[in-house]
């Protein structure tokens, strides 16, 4: 509010050099009729408070603009208090600022709500999920998937593959113990826009004359493409298979994702007048250099991580050992990879989980998944393993591959040793440890490595890149920007192999910092393009809730309760001609309609802007506080 | 709370109080710091809030719907709530608040000239704050500041030039601006070569700012070489201006805002001032409600003023003159009038005594219907006040004697001596952002920018030395005979600014024939109005907030409006398509920003001298600001008036039948046009306001239950208003605000006009058509 009074607003008040006041220290002027607050913000000098507003004459309700004043015991309100010439003032203490922090508690022990929906704050791209949701719900699919593109272009393909850390967090699980199917409803917007035929996706901007090459067609190329093109640069994509997709294509077998949603969004994306370069591999064909004498003015380095850990045990080398990352790219290739009857995948994320659905459609028999640790400690998506479960996959935890049982130059099995959980180590996890004299030995035919991916060193042969001690590219977290200038990297090539939405979140973030750095940013320029990209979130006093706080939230009807909608539809068996065809057949509309119905939109429009959340960020009232990476400042 | 209750808020039973489509209270965010509560009851004065058991807001209806209680949604419990409990649903915004673009500007609604604060994300407006950087509002804001921007990205927004290729009778065709402009540019050079320059003519809006309203005159002049230029204070407060001009020696109002909020008696005459300047009647009641001021309302209608008034005076129509001059008879015979100011700074004193001596509150109270111990009561709240304080508003200028009611308004100022002062004054409220700067920028009769007259050979030689080009000396013409010259082929070609006559002027069927008499039309504007429709070509511009520039507002502040967003499509600020037409026609104009404009306004315009956009603060400068260290000037004539006696001069003016339009047994009622609070003059930018059409979606028609039961209607009943002119068809609205023997109908449909109503008498020294008067009767339609 405006820093004078109303009254001397009105030209009553005077002002006299003479009469003031100390503030923290500072002598501060007063006007007849001043009151502490009113005089200490005059000089710059704000007292918290929820109910001041120079338009309503002060009561002091909120008690939080307390003052202490020398000589006078306990704590005074500095709206209602009159500035008498002479008065020292402390407006903050220790004694003030618990005392600040219990009012404050106070006010969120019955303000029941939240600034950030959790979801929206467990997704890396930051999607604006409730938006998507609420759009739904009242039939706009085309501006539902035009929402979610602006954090993520490729919404078909994530709401089919994406792990979903957003539904985890899900308040509605607090009610009903099922968390809103974000993921699917995703799929649904995108697949309903793609029915209408409707562009989904802005114009972009007035050509900007600037060429910027991506290299590589993967999540994280594709998305900063995108984001390029609708900015205006000229983007042409360096891709070193046969065609574009990247993991996408060759990580993720069609059964989960098929190929005609691929084609379709990244058509999409071409459609912005992005160019697709096929067979040019980083390394092999042309240097980084090679590009700046092409005259790129940026460079985008996103060519993942695609290569197949090795485990480093006797016999790895040998015929039947093929890393799982590769069987899969065989298979999406459309070539027959002859695995035999028994198959065993050592491993337990993602590519693990994708590779024994694909050997059991290989026509594996008997496909054995081999974890060191539990079910719980896998990384695979919960739904995923379920799936494994549900396609007949066996299991076998903790237990950890010894060597490889090798004989006339095949392999016959793979001795294995049991595990058993000790300490956690720094991801949280338990660390397996081998029992000693527990060794075994199993069957196999084929034993697929699917024990993590690296990234391909050849790429980077002739680069002058730094790369750390996994061989990741080294960028400065804050700009995106390797050592090299005007050359940035993202994605798993950066990273080390993450998850599709991670390696789409951080394409777009590259997009933003070559943006701000082809507009002639410095240092400081890109890292603010980058970072005020993401929002910020706080959610604070939301602790899960007391029964009757939740029972404040919205009734709930009872039929979309069932918590039945994530049942997919199976085709099987595993015959030849429907073995690759998508098992998950998305939502109809009714059950879509019902689905989104049940999202609690827990989104606070004052966020940012609310006087509440400001003040408890500032004296660390409420339960609990995300602030993300970036604190806010007021 | 009981243990019963606290299971029932539990449940969610405690539902949102909702004010569709605007905004909502949500309980479970709320904190009870009552300061909605506080702001509706302190600040606005309105009975919608109170307090439930729990300490809860509650609606006084006892219900969860603000349209039971008085909220007129203003939405200033929006602003101060410090949570999200009160949540703006016309907030389009996705990101949080505080990583969404904010642009401070100028609201581009009414003459009060509210700071706002323009949330943008992607290039659209998605919310809007009030800011209290700015002493015109300090903070507050109205319903159509609040709710109603969604105009600036409605679909019907014009985003390509579009010309009539094909004649008269062929389609408005899309094309390109440089064939646009070379088409305008080509039919009006055609135009003066056969008619020569005075069969051309401009009209010029008070929406567009200082800088587009000071180039289009200089196109006119200089380009077309006429002084056939005219803007719409005409249709308001020209009566208002030629009558302070006459009285004191200018024409603008001569007080601020912050006068309004320490005067201690008003005089609201003619002046819905809640409903069309809601910020100014706000702080009316800050002065009344905080500090003990006193006020009389004069108005034929039971304005919501009235509701605050200490003293209503309901005269019937056409009768402020009697009832001004009777309050100055009080204050004369009761000897409340201010001898030494009288005495040492006015003129024609005695004279005006004589005349006044014939209006006694008796005599007064049989012409107009008013008694005469109200008119007494009035006559010595304002005489015998501390800080008197004048406002008025159409009720005084829009009648044949318009003239005349502000000439009386004058006197009662110079007589009470209530003039010069802190919280004293006169403002002739203005209704659009930049009424005051059009007027500036392009003067009245035979006016030159900074009303230099265009008859002194010393001005003439000043503006044609400035702007290289002989000054035409033609006759000036105003709107309405710039209407009828086209209708009689004296006028040929027209350029119309941001300005819709076929909405705005008198008698709009003969206004549509003239317009499509002419060999050329060109009209520039945000959308397709009535007018542009009619156009052969049809120039896409920006919005206030698309562009920068400068407002002057009612209280002659120049205040900077910024661009939040970029113009839709190929749509350019008004200023650039002027200086390129002006180019075209043969008149190079071309100036690197606006900031140049002001610059070379403030070179010849000595009152704005000091206005150079630098300068322009948060509260930007008020005039006079005489150079580039004057901190500009809150009130006027503290010592002096600008006369060449320098003293201001009483008027004798008296109570005249100038053949108005009577009622008579053919047509028994008094129709009255005016503005509702929703919408805004021809309504081109608040009927495409989503929430703002939802709440007035059609006209109605205000009629007295006595006139109601005579004439067979009942509320919700359809009607046709017919008069001498033409008939429009309504929807009736039976209630006791309108007084019995008179309508009251808006000007804001186009659906159902009600300037196709009125006729086009004016008032014959200012111009200003006799919009509130006009003989009526409704028909029963079956």
């Amino acid at each position: 509010m405006s820093n004078l009074t109303s009254r001397t607003l009105d030209g009553r008040g005077t002002s006299d050099a003479n009469k003031s006041i100390s503030v923290d220290g500072v002598e501060v002027a007063v006007r007849d009729g001043d009151t502490i607050f009113v005089a200490a913000k005059r000089a710059g000098i704000g007292i918290p408070a929820m109910c001041a507003d120079p338009r309503i004459k002060p009561t002091g309700a909120c008690d939080i603009c307390v003052v202490e004043v020398a000589g006078r015991d306990g704590f005074v309100k500095a709206c209602t208090e009159a500035a008498r010439p002479g008065l020292k003032v402390a407006t903050q203490s220790d004694t003030l600022t618990a005392y600040r922090r219990s009012r404050l508690n106070a006010y969120l022990a019955d303000h029941n709500a939240y600034c950030q929906p959790p979801c929206q704050a467990a997704c890396p791209a930051g999607i604006d999920i409730a938006g998507y949701i609420d759009l739904i719900t009242q039939k706009k699919y085309v501006e539902a998937t035009a929402l979610i593109k602006e954090m993520l272009p490729l919404p078909g393909i994530l709401g089919r593959v994406c792990p979903r850390p957003c539904e985890d967090p899900c308040r509605r699980k607090q009610i009903d113990g099922e968390a809103v199917a974000i993921c699917a409803l995703k799929r649904f917007a995108a697949d309903e826009a793609v029915k209408t035929g409707q562009p989904t996706q802005p114009e972009p901007k007035p050509s900007t004359g600037k060429r910027v090459a991506v290299i590589g067609a993967g999540p994280a190329g594709l998305s900063a493409a995108y984001y390029l093109a609708l900015q205006g640069h000229a983007v042409t994509i360096l891709e070193a298979e046969r065609e574009a997709g990247g993991t996408l294509r060759f990580g993720i077998p069609s059964y989960r994702l098929p190929n005609h949603v691929l084609d379709q969004e990244i058509n999409d994306i071409l459609s912005l007048g992005v160019e697709l370069k096929v067979n040019h591999a980083l390394g092999r064909d042309y240097q980084i250099d090679d590009l700046k004498r092409e005259g790129y003015d940026a460079i985008f380095l996103s060519f993942g991580a695609m290569v197949g850990k090795s485990a480093g045990i006797p016999g790895e080398n040998a015929p039947g050992v093929i890393s799982a990352v590769k069987f899969l790219a065989h298979v999406n290739w459309g070539e027959r990879v002859e695995l035999g009857e028994r198959v065993v995948v050592v491993g337990g994320g993602f590519t693990a989980a994708d590779a024994v659905r694909t050997a059991r459609r290989e026509g594996a028999r008997e496909v054995t998944m081999m974890y060191r640790r539990t079910k719980k400690e896998m990384t695979a998506a919960e739904h995923e393993v379920h799936e494994c479960e549900v396609e007949g996959v066996k299991f076998d935890f903790l237990s950890a591959p010894h060597s490889i049982v090798v004989e006339n130059h095949k392999v016959t099995g793979i001795l294995a040793q049991r595990m058993e959980l000790g300490e956690p180590d720094e991801s949280g996890r338990r660390r397996p440890v081998p029992v000693p004299g527990s060794e075994y030995f199993t069957p196999a035919d084929t034993i697929l490595m699917a024990i993590g991916q690296d990234v391909d060193s050849y790429s980077l042969n002739e680069s002058h890149l730094n790369t750390n001690k996994w061989g990741h590219i080294i960028i400065d977290e804050e700009t995106m920007m390797t050592n090299i200038r005007g050359v940035f990297a993202g994605g798993d090539c950066a990273t080390g192999a993450a998850t599709v939405v991670e390696g789409v979140a951080a394409g777009r973030k590259g997009a933003f910092a070559i943006n701000a750095y082809l507009n002639g940013g410095d240092s400081k320029a890109i890292a603010a393009a980058v970072w005020s990209e993401k929002p910020k979130f706080f959610d604070i006093g939301a602790e899960a809730k007391s029964r009757a706080r939740l029972a404040q939230m919205p009734v709930i009807d009872e039929h979309t309760r069932t918590g039945a909608f994530r049942t997919s539809g199976h085709i099987g068996p595993f015959d030849n001609d429907g073995a690759f065809a998508e098992v998950e057949l998305g939502y109809t509309e009714d059950v879509a309609l019902a689905e989104a119905g049940r999202c609690l939109l827990c989104v606070c429009q004052a966020r940012g802007a609310c006087t509440l959340q400001k003040l408890s960020i500032q004296y660390g009232a409420g339960t609990k506080v995300y602030r993300g990476k970036e604190a806010w400042t007021p | 709370m009981n243990e019963f209750a606290r299971d029932i808020r539990h449940a969610g039973a405690l539902q949102p109080l909702v004010s569709w489509p605007f905004f909502q209270l949500d309980h479970a965010k709320c904190i009870k710091c009552e300061q909605c509560v506080r702001i509706c009851n302190e600040v606005q004065h309105r009975q919608v809030y109170t307090i439930d058991g729990d300490g809860y807001p509650a609606l006084v209806s006892g219900t969860t719907d603000f349209r039971d209680t008085e909220c007129n949604n203003c939405g200033q419990c929006v602003g101060v709530c410090p949570t999200g409990a009160l949540k703006d649903l016309t907030d389009k915004g996705r990101l949080p608040k505080h990583l969404r673009t904010k642009t401070t500007t100028i609201c581009g609604y009414c003459g009060v000239g509210c700071a706002i604060e323009l949330e943008t994300e992607n290039d659209r407006v998605v919310a809007v704050n009030p800011s209290d950087t700015s002493d015109a509002n300090i903070g507050n804001l109205c319903v159509k500041g609040r709710f109603g921007m969604d105009f600036i990205h409605h679909p019907d927004r014009l985003t390509t030039p579009l010309i009539r290729r094909g004649g008269k009778d062929g389609p408005l065709e899309e094309a390109s601006w440089d064939e646009a402009i070379a088409f305008a540019a080509c039919r009006f050079n055609e135009v003066k070569a056969k008619y020569g320059p005075h069969a051309l003519a401009g009209i010029t809006s008070s929406r567009a700012t200082n800088e587009d309203n000071y180039v289009f005159q200089k196109l006119i002049r200089c380009a077309f070489g006429t002084n056939n230029i005219d803007h719409c204070a005409r249709l308001c407060h020209m009566a208002s201006a030629v009558a302070l001009k006459n009285a004191v020696g200018s024409s603008a109002p001569s007080a601020s805002s912050p006068d309004v909020r320490m005067a201690t008696a008003f005089i609201i005459v003619g002046s819905n001032t809640t409903e069309t300047h809601p910020v100014i009647s706000s702080q009316v009641m800050k002065a009344k409600y905080e500090d003990g001021a006193r006020v009389v309302v004069v108005d034929p209608r039971r304005i919501e003023m009235v509701n605050h008034a200490d003293v209503w005076l309901r005269p019937k129509p056409g009768m402020n003159v009697a009832v001004l001059n009777a309050i100055a008879h009080v204050m004369l015979e009761e000897g409340l009038e201010d001898r030494a100011f009288i005495a040492a700074r006015t003129e024609n004193f005695e004279a005006f005594r004589a005349n006044v001596k014939d209006y006694s509150p008796e005599r007064v109270a049989e012409l107009s219907g008013v008694p005469a111990d109200r008119i007494r009561e009035a006559a010595r709240i304002y005489g015998k006040a501390e800080r008197g304080m004048l406002l008025w508003g159409m009720g005084i200028t829009q009648h044949l004697t318009g003239v005349d009611g502000a000439l009386a308004m004058a006197n009662l100022s110079l007589l009470s001596g209530h003039v010069g002062k802190p919280g004293t004054g006169f403002i002739p409220l203005r209704g659009q952002s930049n009424v005051q700067g059009a007027s500036d920028m392009q003067g009245q009769h035979n006016a030159l920018p900074g009303y230099h007259s265009i008859k002194d050979p010393k001005d003439r030689a000043k503006f044609e030395k400035a702007w290289g080009v002989p000054m035409p000396d033609n006759q000036f013409k105003t709107v309405v005979q710039l209407e009828e010259g086209a209708l009689h082929g004296d006028i040929r070609g027209m350029y119309i600014m941001g300005e819709n006559p076929m909405g705005s002027s008198p008698d709009i069927d003969e206004v549509a024939h003239g317009l499509k008499a002419l060999d050329i039309l060109v009209v520039q504007d945000m959308f397709l109005s009535e007018t542009a429709a009619l156009a052969d070509v049809v120039f896409p511009v920006a919005s206030f907030a698309e562009k920068d520039g400068t407002f002057t507002n009612t209280e002659r502040r120049v205040q900077l409006i910024r661009p939040a967003v970029s113009p839709p499509g190929e749509a350019r600020p008004d200023w650039q398509v002027v200086c390129e037409l002006s180019t075209a026609l043969g008149y190079p104009m071309s100036y690197p920003s606006t900031a140049a404009i002001m610059a070379e306004i403030a070179s010849l315009v000595p009152s704005y001298a000091g206005m150079l956009h630098e300068r322009l603060g948060p509260s930007g400068l008020q005039w006079p600001c005489l150079d580039t260290n004057h901190p500009g000037t809150r009130f006027l004539y503290a010592e002096t008036f600008p006369t060449p006696s320098g003293k201001a001069t009483f008027s004798v003016v008296k109570q005249e039948d100038a053949g108005e339009d009577v009622v008579d047994d053919a047509y028994p009622l008094n129709l009255n046009t005016g503005r509702l609070l929703e919408h805004y003059h021809t309504g081109t930018m608040t009927r495409r306001s989503r929430g703002l059409d939802h709440m007035r979606p059609e006209g109605e028609v205000e009629v007295h239950p006595e006139d109601a039961r005579r004439y067979g209607f009942i509320d919700g009943d359809r009607a046709r208003i017919v008069t001498k002119r033409g008939a429009v068809e309504v929807k009736v609205k039976v209630t006791d605000k309108t007084p019995e023997g008179a309508i009251f109908y808006p000007f804001h449909f186009g659906e159902a006009p009600a300037n196709r109503l009125v006729g086009s008498k004016f008032d014959p020294a200012s111009h200003t058509p006799a919009y509130k008067r006009t003989a009526a009767r409704l028909d029963r339609i079956n």
